[in-house]
Parts: structure tokens; C-alpha cells; sequence
């Protein structure tokens, strides 16, 4: 009796203590992991330069002109492939899919606030994306700026929460209005200080297509409620989707 | 100086009139060619405070008859030096110039001179539209901040479950031998 008795009392102090640990550690530990960024390799330090942000001419013209044929083509016997594709009119985009990140969702037409920021979609819609659409469009040239939530109280996790995992080469595909599908391609991605946001890097013109993918990203500020961060990944066109 | 140039040209027309119908019809056809704005092409347009802007002017005319060897683009109204010179393209009579528009300049409408060195003078439109200066919003911290509220409840759960049993237990040590005495 005595000894079933201690083992009672035994059990309820340790099930206590459990529980007071497990209560503090719920009060300690975050839901989920912050979201990812990018590292400093991958960031474009000209994307803080005004006119910057656009894969060099060169690179283009090495890259596909000489580099796209199949292995073994002779340099000077160029194929219809070598060249690069034709720039597409403009269109609204539609819907965007990031198999890197098993991203797919709808992209919504959105312009600035009175504040001067650019209006993204309601906290509410944490998986839909928003085009600035006073400038261009995805496939046109200029670079075409799609935003998107990290992350909301709705759902934790949301559309862009794992933009910051992109990397060099991974594709993009925007599905527009006409019903064509414009191929991006990740030349670079940075975290940024909203202090030091690149906004020309990011929205100014580029003359082949580019596409930026942006979200917040870095350390959060719960006094202000804004992360101090964006994460941006910069793409180019590479031709249309099927 | 461009005070200057258009003295001159009203001055000379004023000749035209008083010396003869010819020399009238060459200025009257020249005038036009003043005003149009078409003979430019700017890439992007619009454009951005801060980013380059290439302006292309094609100085052939109808009347000002001779080809063009050079020709200066006035960048005073965008807060650029006076005289920018432009490079001939690889087109005839077509001279091409790529500024940096000052991060500072405001959005609106610019017109730009450009002056051809065979006297034609192309008015250029350049549309400067900002781009958004403020850093998105996008997120509100859930996935930076929010606590494990379910690890905390089943931990208050369990501690609540050992403090209620431990009381039942004491409890009941304390009462069990009355009913025997």
C-alpha cells in the first residue's frame, strides 16, 4: 500500500512537472520556423544601382546565342533555337506557378496607395498574389513586380513563405490573359532592408523582360507589426510556356 | 540661348517677309518641323527618377535640306547640363543620347529640347512616372512570432490533470480511516 501510494504521488509529480515544462516550452518555441531568405551569394549587389537589375547584355548574348544550341553545333552554324525569344505584348497576368516551391496562384491587378507603397492583396487572401500593374507586364519589356503574403494569422505559412528558398536557374511560369505563358528564369535573389529597399533596381526599366517576385522576409518587429525586411527574387524572360 | 536662336528666327522672318516670297516659303516649311515632337523616340517611355533614358532624334527634314553632323540634346529642363551631345547612329541623320534622369526629378511631363546641326529643332516628350518609394507590407509576423499555443495547452492540461489527481490522493489518505473508527 505504501509503496503503490509513493509511486502515485511519484507519477502525479512527474506528469507536473512534464506538463509545466511543455507549457513553457509551448510559450518558447515558434509554430513555425522563420521564413527563409536567401543567402548573400545569391543577391545582386547592382540591383541597388539605378538602371540595374537586367542580365547584362553580354550574358545574354554568350548565354544563348553560343551556349543554346545543342553540345557540338558548330559556333558559326547557329540554330533556330540560338536566338533569343521575341519580348511578348502586353498582357494581364493571371496566374503564377513556382514548381521549386510548389507555388501556384492567382495574380490579382493591384496599383500604389496613397502612402506610397504598392497595394498587395487582403491578409485575408494569403495564397493570391498581386501585379503592380502601373508597370509592365510579365513578358514585356520592363521588369513586371509580383508581390505576395510571407505569412498571415489565417494560416501561418502563406503564398511566398518559401520565395527566399529560390535559386539561381529555378523557373517561373505566368500565365496571362491571352492565354499565353511567360518562362522566367532566377538570375539572383536578395533580403533587403525595407530602409533600403532597391526600388530601381526592382522597378526600373529593364530592356528585356525581367519579373521580380517580392515578400517580406528578415528579423519581425512586433512593435510596428512589419517585418524589417523584403526578400526579392529577380528573373528573366526566357520564352513562352506551351 | 535659345532666347537668342528664336530672335533670330523671328527676326528672319520678318526679313523673309520684307525681302520675298522664296525665302518666306523656306522658313514658313520650317517652322512646322520646330514644333513636331514626333522625329523623337525615347526608350523607356514612360521612364523613372534614376534610371537612363535613351532619346533617338531623327534630324532629317524636308527643308532643312543639308544632313545633320551632329546634334545636341538641351537637358536643362530635366535638371541635366545644358548640352548633351549625341552620338550618330548607324542610321542616317539619326543621333542617339542615353542620360541618367536625376533620382530628384518629379513626375510629369518633360519637353526637352533637341537641336540638329542643320537647324531643325525636335521638341522631345518624355513622361516621367515614380516608382512606388515605400517597401511592400507583406505579412503580419505569424510565422516569426506565434507561439505554440497547442504545446502550452496540453502542458497546462497535464499539469492540471497531476495537481487534481494529487489532491484526490492527499484527500483521500486524510479521510480513509474515519469510516473504520
Amino acid at each position: 500500500m505504501g509503496v503503490l501510494r509513493k509511486l502515485c504521488v511519484a507519477l502525479i509529480a512527474a506528469s507536473m512537472a512534464a506538463g509545466i515544462a511543455l507549457a513553457f516550452a509551448g510559450r518558447h518555441t515558434l509554430r513555425w520556423s522563420p521564413p527563409p531568405f536567401p543567402p548573400r551569394s545569391e543577391a545582386l549587389p547592382a540591383a541597388a544601382l539605378p538602371g540595374a537589375g537586367l542580365p547584362a547584355a553580354g550574358r545574354r548574348g554568350t548565354g544563348r546565342t553560343a551556349g543554346a544550341g545543342p553540345a557540338g553545333q558548330a559556333a558559326n552554324h547557329p540554330g533556330r533555337g540560338s536566338y533569343p525569344p521575341r519580348p511578348m505584348a502586353r498582357s494581364v497576368p493571371l496566374a503564377l506557378a513556382i514548381p521549386a516551391i510548389r507555388v501556384r496562384a492567382k495574380i490579382i491587378a493591384l496599383g500604389l496607395r496613397p502612402d506610397g507603397s504598392p497595394a498587395v492583396p487582403s491578409l485575408t487572401t494569403p495564397f493570391v498574389t498581386s501585379w503592380y500593374d502601373p508597370g509592365p507586364a510579365p513578358g514585356a519589356p520592363g521588369a513586371a513586380v509580383i508581390f505576395g503574403h510571407v505569412d498571415s494569422a489565417a494560416v501561418g505559412p502563406a503564398v511566398f513563405y518559401d520565395l527566399g528558398r529560390l535559386r539561381t536557374g529555378d523557373l517561373i511560369d505566368v500565365t496571362l490573359a491571352d492565354r499565353r505563358t511567360a518562362v522566367f528564369r532566377v538570375y539572383g535573389a536578395g533580403l533587403y532592408l525595407k530602409t533600403d529597399f532597391p526600388s530601381l533596381g526592382v522597378y526600373g526599366y529593364t530592356r528585356w523582360p525581367t519579373l521580380r517576385l517580392i515578400t517580406c522576409g528578415g528579423e519581425f518587429d512586433p512593435r510596428t507589426g512589419h517585418y524589417l525586411g523584403n526578400v526579392v527574387v529577380f528573373a528573366e524572360y526566357v520564352g513562352q510556356g506551351r | 540661348m535659345r532666347a537668342v536662336r528664336r530672335a533670330a528666327a523671328q527676326a528672319g522672318l520678318a526679313l523673309a517677309i520684307l525681302t520675298g516670297p522664296a525665302l518666306a516659303c523656306v522658313l514658313t516649311l520650317v517652322s512646322p518641323a520646330q514644333a513636331s515632337s514626333s522625329p523623337v523616340d525615347i526608350t523607356p517611355d514612360p521612364s523613372a527618377p534614376g534610371t537612363s533614358t535613351t532619346f533617338a532624334v531623327n534630324c532629317s527634314s524636308l527643308t532643312a535640306g543639308g544632313k545633320a553632323t551632329s546634334a545636341t540634346l538641351i537637358g536643362t529642363t530635366l535638371g541635366l547640363s545644358e548640352h548633351i551631345p549625341m552620338q550618330a547612329s548607324t542610321h542616317a541623320n539619326e543621333f542617339v543620347a542615353t542620360v541618367t534622369l536625376p533620382a530628384t526629378i518629379s513626375a510629369g511631363s518633360y519637353q526637352p529640347d533637341i537641336d540638329c546641326s542643320n537647324g531643325v529643332t525636335a521638341s522631345a516628350a518624355l513622361t516621367v512616372k515614380a516608382v512606388p518609394g515605400v517597401a511592400p507590407a507583406t505579412g503580419d509576423g505569424t510565422t516569426a512570432t506565434a507561439t505554440d499555443d497547442r504545446l502550452t495547452a496540453v502542458g497546462l492540461g497535464l499539469a492540471s490533470l497531476g495537481a487534481v489527481s494529487g489532491v484526490l490522493l492527499l484527500t483521500r489518505r486524510r479521510f480513509r480511516p474515519r469510516p473504520r473508527a
